[in-house]
C-alpha cells in the first residue's frame, strides 16, 4: 500500500507520455485516496510490483529474490522515504534556483547550477555577497558564480 | 496420444505457437478457458464471410446455407453427448445461461427442494438462492467428506420426495474430481426428482452420453472445449422442454402473436430467443467434430497422466499442499495447489514473469466453499488435449525455485 504512493508520483510522470502508465497511475490513485480515506486498498499493484522484481531475480540472484520477497513492505517504505527525501531537496533547488539563481546557494557543488549569481541578486543582496567585479565594468555587468565571485556578465 | 499426433494438434493452435518476450507460451489455464484450433476459427470465418445472413427468417441463398449449417451444428451436438434427437439440444450463451434457463423455467413451487454439492460454481448456487426466495423452494447443500470426495449418504439422507431437482456440478473446476453421477441420478429418480448436470468441466475432457447416465438436463459451454466463447448448450429430455415456459421470449420464439396472444414454437426454438450467435454455433459444431477426431478417452488419460507427473514430481516441496483428493484419477486435469508463505495470486503471477506459464488463481468462482472451508483461495494449473510433459517439467521446476522464496 505504502508503494502506491510513489507509485502515483512515478506513474502520473510516466503518464503524460503512455497510455498505459496512465492507467496505473489512475490505480495507485485511487489506492492512495482509499488510504487516507482510512479504507483498505483494493488494488493488487502491490503484488504485481512485488511478483515482477522478485521474478526477475529469482533466477540470478535467488537469495536477493528471498529477500526481497519477505521484506517488500519495508523496502517499499525505505523508498518511499527516499522518494520524498529526493522529492523534498528537488523542490527546494528549484525553489532557489528561482529566487537566487542556483539550486544551493551555500555550496560550489550544486550540478544544477547553471552559471552566475546577480551581484543584485536577491541572495547577494541579503548576504551582502562580496563581488570581485574581475574584468567588467561595475555596476551594470556583473555576475557572481555560487560562491559568489563575479565573473564576466552579458551587459545590460 | 502419441508424441507425434500431439505434435500435430500443437501444430492447429496458433496461441501456444507464438512466443512471447522471446519465450514459448505454456498455457496451463483450460478450465477456464481452452484455446481454438484453426478449424474453429476457419469455421466461424466462412459464416463471415460466405454466409454472414439470419437463419430461419428470410428466404434467400445465404440464409438457407445458415439454416443447413444450423441444423448441422445442433445434429453434431447431439451426438456429442449422445442425446436422441438435436431438438433437445438448446444454444445458450453459456453454461451459466442453460443452468438459470433450468432454473427460471422449471414450474417451481413453495416447499419444492434443490439439491446441490458444496463445492458448485457460483452459476449453480446463486440461482438457488435467488429463487429459494422468490419461489419459496428450499435450497440444500451436501457437504463432501473429509477427503474432498462426494457423501452418498448423506446425500441420501437429503433426499425425499419434495426434492423436485437436484443440480450438481460434474466435474469440479475446484479440484478436478469427479462426482458419482450415475449414483447421484439413480438415487434422485428412485425419489422421483429430476437432475441437471453442470458439466462444464466434463464434456470437454471426457465422454458424456446423456441417454446411458439418464440425465433430465445437461449445460455446458463453448470455450471451454475448444469452441468459441459466447456459445453453449442446454440438454434437456424432450418432454420436460415441452413442459417448461421459456426464460427468454420475443422473436424466433413464436409461431405467431396478437395484441392479446402468441404461439410459442416447439422446444429447442422457444427457448432461443432472438437471433442467435451463427458464427458461434458453427464453430462450436466444429469444435465437437474436433474432439472426436481426437477422442475424448484420449484427451483424459493424456490429462491425468500429465497431472501424475506434476503431483510426482512435486513431493519434494513439502510447503506446496494440493486441493481435491489424493489420487490423481480424481482429480483429471486439475492441478488445484496452494504453498505455504507464498500468495495464490504472486504464484500466479510469477509463474507468468518468469516463463510465461498462465495460470489461475483464486476462488475460481466457488466463493462458497473457500468460505466454508476457510482457506482463502488456491493457485489451478489446468490441462488440457495439447499439453506437453516437456511443459509440465517445466512449470515443476519454476514451482520448485518459487517455493524456495519462503
Ligand atoms: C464447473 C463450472 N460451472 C459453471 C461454469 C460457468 O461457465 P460459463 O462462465 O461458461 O457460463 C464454470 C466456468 O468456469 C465452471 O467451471
Amino acid at each position: 500500500m505504502v508503494l502506491c504512493l510513489v507509485a502515483v508520483v512515478i506513474f502520473s510522470v510516466l503518464g503524460i507520455f503512455s497510455a498505459k502508465y496512465r492507467i496505473l497511475a489512475k490505480e495507485s490513485f485511487k489506492c492512495v485516496f482509499r488510504m487516507i480515506t482510512f479504507r483498505p486498498c483494493e488494488s493488487s499493484l502491490e503484488q504485481r510490483i512485488r511478483s515482477k522484481i522478485t521474478s526477475k531475480l529469482i533466477k540470478p540472484f535467488p537469495s536477493l529474490a528471498k529477500f526481497t520477497y519477505k521484506n517488500f513492505k519495508l523496502l517499499s517504505l525505505i523508498f518511499t522515504i527516499l522518494l520524498f527525501g529526493s522529492l523534498f531537496y528537488t523542490v527546494r533547488g528549484v525553489y532557489n534556483l528561482a529566487v537566487y539563481g542556483t539550486c544551493d546557494p551555500h555550496s560550489t557543488t550544486c550540478i544544477f547550477n547553471p552559471g552566475h549569481l546577480h551581484c543584485g541578486s536577491e541572495h547577494c543582496l541579503a548576504t551582502g555577497c562580496p563581488c570581485e567585479e574581475k574584468g567588467c565594468e561595475a555596476p551594470d555587468h556583473v555576475g557572481c558564480d555560487g560562491n559568489c565571485t563575479c565573473v564576466v556578465g552579458t551587459c545590460g | 496420444m502419441t508424441t507425434t499426433n500431439l505434435e500435430k494438434t500443437r501444430f492447429d493452435f496458433p496461441a501456444i505457437n507464438q512466443k512471447i518476450n522471446g519465450r514459448p507460451v505454456i498455457y496451463f489455464d483450460n478450465a477456464c478457458m481452452s484455446l481454438r484450433p484453426k478449424q474453429v476459427i476457419q469455421a466461424m470465418n466462412e459464416y463471415y464471410e460466405q454466409y454472414p445472413a439470419c437463419a430461419g427468417r428470410s428466404m434467400h441463398k445465404f440464409a438457407s446455407k445458415v439454416n443447413e449449417k444450423m441444423s448441422e451444428a445442433r445434429d453434431i451436438m447431439a451426438n456429442f453427448i449422445g442425446a436422441k434427437k438435436s431438438e433437445e439440444i438448446i444454444f445458450t450463451r453459456n453454461t451459466t445461461e442453460g443452468l438459470n434457463l433450468v432454473a427460471n423455467s422449471l414450474n417451481f413451487k413453495h416447499g419444492d427442494v434443490v439439491v446441490t454439492s458444496d463445492r458448485e460454481h457460483n452459476s449453480n448456487l446463486i440461482p438457488w438462492q435467488i429463487i429459494s426466495k422468490t419461489k419459496k423452494i428450499v435450497h440444500k447443500v451436501v457437504r463432501s467428506k473429509k477427503d474432498m470426495t462426494f457423501d452418498l449418504e448423506i446425500f441420501e439422507k437429503n433426499m425425499n420426495k419434495n426434492v423436485k431437482l437436484v443440480s450438481m456440478v460434474h466435474t469440479s473446476n475446484l479440484d478436478g474430481y469427479t462426482l458419482p453421477v450415475e449414483k447421484i441420478i439413480r438415487i434422485a429418480h428412485d425419489y422421483g426428482s429430476l437432475v441437471m448436470l453442470d458439466c462444464a468441466q466434463s464434456v470437454p475432457h471426457k465422454k458424456i452420453d446423456v441417454k446411458k447416465l439418464n440425465v433430465d438436463f445437461v449445460a455446458f459451454s463453448g470455450h471451454k472445449m475448444v469452441g468459441p466463447s459466447g456459445i453453449g448448450i442446454l440438454y434437456g429430455k424432450y418432454h420436460l422442454l415441452e413442459e417448461m415456459n421459456p426464460f427468454l421470449v420475443g422473436g424466433d420464439t413464436v409461431s405467431n402473436t396478437t395484441y392479446d396472444s402468441h404461439t410459442l414454437l416447439k422446444p429447442p426454438e422457444k427457448f432461443e430467443a432472438g437471433l442467435q450467435n451463427y458464427a458461434g454455433n458453427i464453430g462450436l459444431g466444429a469444435a465437437a467434430k474436433y474432439l472426436d477426431n481426437i477422442g475424448r478417452e484420449n484427451i483424459e488419460k493424456h490429462e491425468i497422466e500429465i497431472n501424475r507427473f506434476i503431483t510426482q514430481n512435486i513431493t519434494d516441496i513439502p510447503s506446496l499442499s494440493i486441493l481435491g483428493p489424493e489420487e490423481v484419477e480424481q482429480r483429471g486435469g486439475i492441478f488445484s495447489f496452494n504453498i505455504k508463505d507464498i500468495h495464490f495470486h504472486d504464484v500466479a503471477m510469477m509463474l507468468d514473469n518468469i516463463a510465461n506459464i498462465m495460470i489461475r488463481s483464486g476462488q475460481h468462482c466457488v466463493h462458497s466453499w473457500f468460505n466454508a472451508n476457510k482457506i482463502e483461495g488456491s493457485a489451478r494449473a489446468s490441462l488440457y488435449f495439447y499439453n506437453t510433459k516437456e511443459e509440465a517439467k517445466i512449470f515443476v521446476e519454476k514451482l520448485k525455485e518459487i517455493s524456495k522464496l519462503r
